[in-house]
């Protein structure tokens, strides 16, 4: 990116005019660059010292008994259960398929739970919050500040398609922009020596593959009919090697 | 030891550890100083209290994350405070909101951080005061201050950018000197 460019979307990072994808971008950039992170927590750091040389105002009386409310009750809606679309290969033996969508529905259900919890409230990942991000977003600045883990974007022709994590032990995450169409799915593939193995489906634009995957293979996606396909029956929207 | 000598990094702590006392005292200190800053950007009492509550609900439920290598506790909550009010601003029609000139604080001698601002933002011309001010406190994007004042983008970013650099200088050097 050009620096004049890139020092203008680390200011608007710190006023807080960058849409969410922007911002995501921005924070995978600060995890490489730390000399360009220290500038924006220097900003951070700046732009609270302006705004806190304000006259501070006086609270209603109840302010703090509210919150507390508001916390106590939050605290116990914790348990809630939010319904998951279980994400598993049609295509691979019961038992294993069982397995994948036990360990991506946990994974999964910990993620959504968590915003379940958090409701209205938030992270902004790179000084440790950010207001009403979507739980996506966060889980992907979480994968790509692992030690280990590479992201990049990933394109078609059409444009950028999304985010795709390379996970220590080949494991994969891929967000993509836009939800599958209305009525089918997002179906990963993994093929190796040529042939595609079901990874699993998605109604959302997340693939977690808890698996790891071949070191000479291809990692793919296509869009498929509602419960997935055997094997792929269109063009792969995305296809990357794991090499 | 009690919550009131504790620092601000060791009242999150006990924040993550689900401990309500530090969450007062954190809210003791600084909800006023996050009030003024959520009066300034969205004037409505009711959404002030509503933004700053949702600030601290923010803290309590994220202070396992703070990092105070990444970040100071004040410029946490003021970030925290400052975002969620920018998402209300948002639902609201920026054109119709009024343009403020930069009021600058009177000063308080009791607080020398603020002195220091104070003078920081004395450092910066008239024009570098209303950028700010429209940019942070108004929740104007870049293109949308070039609108307003009627300025080229170009110069609304090069303005922006020194007067934070500006900023940041000046406020250095208080740190130094003190």
């Amino acid at each position: 990116m050009d620096n004049e460019i890139l020092q203008d979307k680390l200011l608007e990072y710190v006023m807080g005019s960058l849409t969410p994808e922007e911002e995501r971008e921005i924070e995978i950039y600060l995890n490489d660059h730390p000399t360009d992170a220290a500038y924006v927590r220097d900003m951070f750091e700046v732009m609270a010292e302006v705004a806190l040389s304000q006259e501070p105002e006086a609270l209603p009386a109840n302010a703090e008994a509210s919150l507390l409310e508001r916390i106590r009750n939050e605290n116990a809606g914790a348990g809630k259960v939010i319904k998951l679309e279980p994400i598993g290969p049609e295509s691979v033996p019961k038992a294993e398929a069982d397995e994948t969508v036990k360990e991506q529905a946990t994974g999964a259900r910990r993620v959504w739970l968590g915003f379940a919890l958090a409701a209205a409230l938030a992270i902004l990942a790179y000084i440790g919050f950010r207001p009403r991000v979507d739980p996506i977003s966060r889980q992907l600045t979480q994968v790509c500040a692992e030690q280990g883990t590479v992201c990049e974007p990933v394109q078609s022709d059409n444009g950028e398609l999304g985010t795709l994590a390379k996970r220590a032990n080949n494991r994969v995450f891929l967000v993509l922009n836009e939800d599958p169409p209305a009525g089918q799915v997002y179906q990963a593939w993994e093929i190796a020596d040529g042939t595609p193995i079901s990874l699993g489906i998605s109604s959302s634009r997340v693939f977690d593959i808890a698996e790891p995957l071949g070191s000479d293979s291809i990692f793919g996606i296509t869009i498929e009919p509602a419960g997935g396909s055997p094997q792929p029956t269109s063009n792969p929207i995305l296809a990357v090697p794991l090499s | 030891m009690t919550m009131e000598v504790m620092s601000d990094a060791e009242l999150v702590m006990h924040m993550s550890a689900r401990q309500e006392d530090a969450l007062v005292e954190l809210h003791r200190r600084y909800a006023p100083y996050l009030a003024a800053v959520a009066r300034r950007m969205l004037k409505d009492p009711d959404e002030v209290q509503q933004c700053v509550q949702d600030a601290f609900v923010n803290a309590w439920e994220y202070a396992a994350r703070f990092d105070d290598k990444k970040a100071s506790t004040k410029t946490w909550l003021v970030t925290i405070c400052h975002r969620l009010a920018i998402n209300r601003i948002r639902g609201t029609n920026l054109d119709t909101m009024p343009l403020e000139n930069w009021d600058a604080p009177e000063r308080q001698p009791d607080h020398v951080e603020r002195i220091y601002v104070e003078e920081a933002l004395e450092n910066l011309d008239s024009e570098e005061k209303e950028l700010i001010n429209l940019a942070f406190f108004q929740g104007y994007s870049h293109g949308q201050v070039a609108e307003v004042t009627g300025r080229p983008l170009g110069t609304i970013k090069s303005k922006l950018r020194g007067a934070l650099n500006k900023l940041k200088e000046t406020l250095k050097g208080g740190e130094a000197d003190g």
